[in-house]
């Protein structure tokens, strides 16, 4: 195998680590990450609140986030009392959080850290440009399970995608599913000038585009009339915008109404927005419909955690095996990597 | 803490442009919510913090940079007040309300050395030394804006911290799982240890802080007010204000108006290409009539001269070459369509409403009554009869109060008379397609300059000119003619 993990996120100035599922390994490869001695300063927030000793959901015990002294860790004020490494409170963020504001502290010992950060796109970056002005060369972004994970996928150069057995119970049913997910989430880019316009439009529209890019219709995503007015256009090139969700009853109705779809070119805001399993996807690029993104994710590689919380082991070397026949991309053993968790960075600051 | 409600402005163009203030920090918004118009028995305090404007107006437009240094802080002046009760009830303060106290402390210590530096001298802001807290809560030589509970405060805190990186280093080093666990365990204990002692060392701080929370909260409000006053400046700069003239009302001297601005108006011309035309006026004690064409702007004439008074009153610099004004008990605006279907009540019964209160308000004090077509949506002869009795009362009541109005025939033993200039060259009429070109046409041959005219006053009878003007249908202005001739 080639570069390590750790070697493969080098040189990116914002990675976040985002789940197929809750117990998918993020915080194993958090740690991971932020014990690997990188020389540069580290820094870590997350999307919402993770980072508890158990999880909430599903009541079993959860790794805690260890980092290192010297790390920048961006967390709410309330949780600082939880953290017990000695610290250094830099600044405040003037982002509030139902756990409180978001303060951006310095490690001055090892410890563990209970980590919320902001929730939105734009609080997100906001944050990553402090850790940055602040001398954060790398900031890890903790993103929540998928779906949520807009956010960290939005402010990041880089994204680790984090699968295993507590997604299912089942080893092909975990390579499938990594593999739709992957797919989607590196769809092609669409780049078009209406896209940048049609932005700020109110969310859960869709907007319909002709071969020249003027709009010819607009309608809520979320109501029948969308798959109606898109099959309404069936046999004139068309792109249909959507601003927010693509979902799996508006598809399946356009499926229903449209037996060939050459004509139509889907477009979300990333990969994270189409709401879609498997077979919908394969049906409708069989049927010969395109499907493409705002933004691209830069994935750039897979981590598996083997264990479920239910104390379920698959195997990981065969679980890895499966995985990298169907995915292109570097797939890591959280739990083969684990003998490095704990560990220290050289000191930053002398 | 004290709250009182938002301060209410009286006229559109006040509230508007309250809105368009830059104040970014609490203290400053606080200050703006306290903002009151100063009564009669005010005007000392009045005269000096239009005195304190002039000096902030002065120093600004000498120094390109003044507005980037006074305003510097204000951006991220966290509003403590929070935490500073939390010290006055003898909480032990948290790790971020130190954080937030030394920011505060060290932004205030910057604005306070400026400020002296600077020469102003206000006599209504001042601010106290606070430099010590900076001090409690930087032990280190270099002053830093971040906290931590520095091991100076604390031997034993150093000792339990040297120790815990040391174990945290065998943690590291350590192969063997279970002499880890034990390694962590005392690792925990340590954390416990550690925690205690940051709670003294915090309990401590917040003893220290605690005989500095009055100067602290003084310098709060004193930034808040230099801030609003700064925000004065910034308004008065921009817009090339001047400083208004105010007298007793006893002296009963007139309000004389020389070419007034109304700003929000005058953005709105700007963005199509038009100019604003600036109106003068005068006022004495009682009333006057102010009569015009439709489209003539009288209403806006009235309610810049409202505005124009009402910023007078609360401090602020004028839009008006020159403004001279007697001190106010009140401002009252009868103006605009007052309809309100929710309340039950008519653009007539709103304005009942309102005059019952301007009526009560004469009784109180001197002010100044402004009445934009009142009576309007009731029938003409009613009407006018109403207008009649409002200017009677207004001429008798002390107030200065104008009144414009489109109907005929009003006449007020002592009242002065107004009249919009009016449309020019009136017998040209050209043939316009676009409505965009015709309201253009109309506004180049509208003088909106008011004119002091004897009491023999006639209601421009122009409506008809410029409904013409405005590309009315021939048809209907045939039938409209017959009955002029009639």
């Amino acid at each position: 195998m080639g570069r390590s993990l750790a070697e493969l996120i080098e040189g990116y100035s914002c990675v976040a680590i985002i789940g197929m599922e809750k117990n998918a390994g993020k915080t194993t490869v958090l740690n991971h990450l932020l014990s690997s001695r990188p020389p540069v300063v580290q820094a870590i927030t997350s999307i919402g609140y993770d980072g508890e000793d158990t999880d909430q959901v599903t009541g079993t015990d959860k790794p805690s986030i260890y980092v290192g002294c010297g790390t920048m860790v961006a967390t709410a004020s309330s949780l600082l009392g939880q953290c017990d490494f000695t610290r250094e409170l830099l600044r405040f963020t003037g982002f509030h959080t139902p756990m409180g504001e978001v303060v951006i502290t310095r490690a001055r010992s090892d410890g563990f850290a209970q980590i919320a950060g902001p929730s939105t796109t734009a609080q997100m970056s906001a944050l990553i440009s402090m850790l940055h002005e602040l001398g954060a060369t790398q900031v890890l972004v903790d993103g929540a399970a998928a779906r949520k994970s807009t956010a960290a996928i939005a402010s990041s150069e880089a994204c680790i995608l984090a699968t295993g057995a507590a997604f299912s119970p089942n080893s092909d049913d975990i390579v499938e599913q990594t593999r739709h997910y992957t797919g989607l989430l590196t769809l092609p880019e669409f780049k078009s000038d209406a896209a940048f316009t049609c932005k700020s439009e109110d969310a859960n529209n869709c907007i319909l585009l002709d071969q020249d890019g003027n709009i010819c219709g607009r309608v809520s995503a979320l109501s029948d009339e969308c798959a109606d007015q898109i099959a309404g256009r069936s046999g004139q090139p068309t792109t249909a915008l959507f601003n927010g969700a693509v979902t799996r009853p508006m598809l399946q109705r356009l499926l229903d109404k449209c037996r060939r779809l050459e004509w139509l070119q889907l477009v979300a805001e990333d990969g994270t927005r189409y709401l879609i399993n498997s077979r919908q996807k394969c049906d409708l690029i069989d049927r010969g419909a395109r499907l493409a993104v705002r933004r691209q994710v830069n994935l750039i590689a897979v981590t598996v955690n083997p264990t479920a919380p239910s104390g379920l082991k698959l195997d990981g070397a065969e679980l890895c095996r499966n995985l990298s026949e169907k995915i292109n991309l570097p797939i890591f053993d959280v739990c083969a990597a684990q003998n490095q968790t704990f560990g220290r960075k050289a000191p930053q600051h002398a | 803490m004290h709250r009182q409600k938002k301060y209410r402005a009286s006229t559109p163009g006040v509230a508007w442009l309250l809105s368009e203030l830059q104040i970014e920090s609490l203290y400053g918004r606080e200050a703006l919510k306290n903002l009151r118009p100063a009564k009669s028995d005010q005007l000392e305090q009045l005269r000096q913090s239009l005195a304190e404007l002039e000096i902030m107006v002065t120093a600004a437009r000498n120094d390109k940079s003044f507005f980037d240094q006074a305003g510097s802080i204000f951006k991220c002046l966290r509003y403590i007040n929070g935490s500073l009760d939390n010290l006055e009830a003898g909480q032990v303060p948290d790790e971020t309300e130190l954080l937030e106290i030394k920011g505060f402390a060290m932004l205030l210590t910057s604005l306070k050395n400026w400020y002296e530096r600077s020469g102003l001298q206000l006599p209504s802001v001042s601010f106290s030394d606070i430099e010590p807290v900076i001090k409690i809560l930087n032990p280190d030589r270099t002053v830093v804006t971040s906290f931590h509970v520095h091991e100076a405060y604390s031997q034993k805190l150093k000792e339990i911290r040297a120790e815990k990186i040391q174990l945290e280093n065998c943690i590291l080093q350590c192969t063997d799982q279970q002499k880890r666990d034990e390694l962590r365990d005392q690792r925990a204990r340590l954390v416990q240890s550690e925690k205690a002692e940051e709670h003294l060392v915090r309990e401590n701080l917040g003893r220290q802080l605690l005989e500095w929370v009055t100067r602290m909260r003084h310098n709060g409000l004193a930034a808040g007010r230099f801030e609003l006053l700064l925000a004065k400046t910034r308004l008065a700069c921009q817009f090339n204000c001047t400083c208004p003239e105010v007298f007793a009302a006893a002296e009963k001297v007139p309000l004389r108006a020389e070419e007034m601005i109304n700003p929000e108006v005058e953005a709105i011309l700007a963005s199509r290409g038009k100019q604003f035309t600036p109106v003068s006026i005068e006022l004495s004690p009682g009333t006057t009539l102010l009569t015009g064409a439709n489209m003539g702007g009288k209403s806006v004439a009235l309610l810049t001269l409202a505005m124009n008074a009402e910023l007078a009153t609360l401090g602020f610099f004028v839009f008006a070459r020159r403004f001279c004004m007697p001190l106010f008990d009140f401002i009252c605006l009868i103006a605009g369509d007052g309809q309100n279907q929710a309340s039950g009540l008519s653009s007539f019964g709103a304005e009942i409403i309102r005059l019952s209160e301007l009526t009560a308000l004469t009784r109180q004090g001197i002010g100044l009554a402004v009445c934009d077509e009142f009576a309007r949506s009731t029938n003409p002869s009613e009407g006018s009869r109403f207008v009649q009795a409002l200017g009677e009362f207004l001429q008798q009541s002390g107030s200065y109060g104008i009144i414009a109005t489109h109907f005929d025939g009003i006449r007020i033993e002592g009242a002065a008379y107004y009249q919009v200039i009016g449309l020019k060259d009136k017998n040209t009429i050209e043939e316009h397609t676009d409505r965009e070109t015709l309201l253009q046409k109309l506004c180049e041959k509208m003088d909106y300059r008011l004119l002091k005219i004897n009491d023999d006053y006639q209601v421009p009878k122009d409506a008809m000119h410029i409904a013409t003007i405005l590309g009315l249908d021939s048809e209907f202005l045939a039938i409209l003619r017959r009955h002029y001739q009639s």
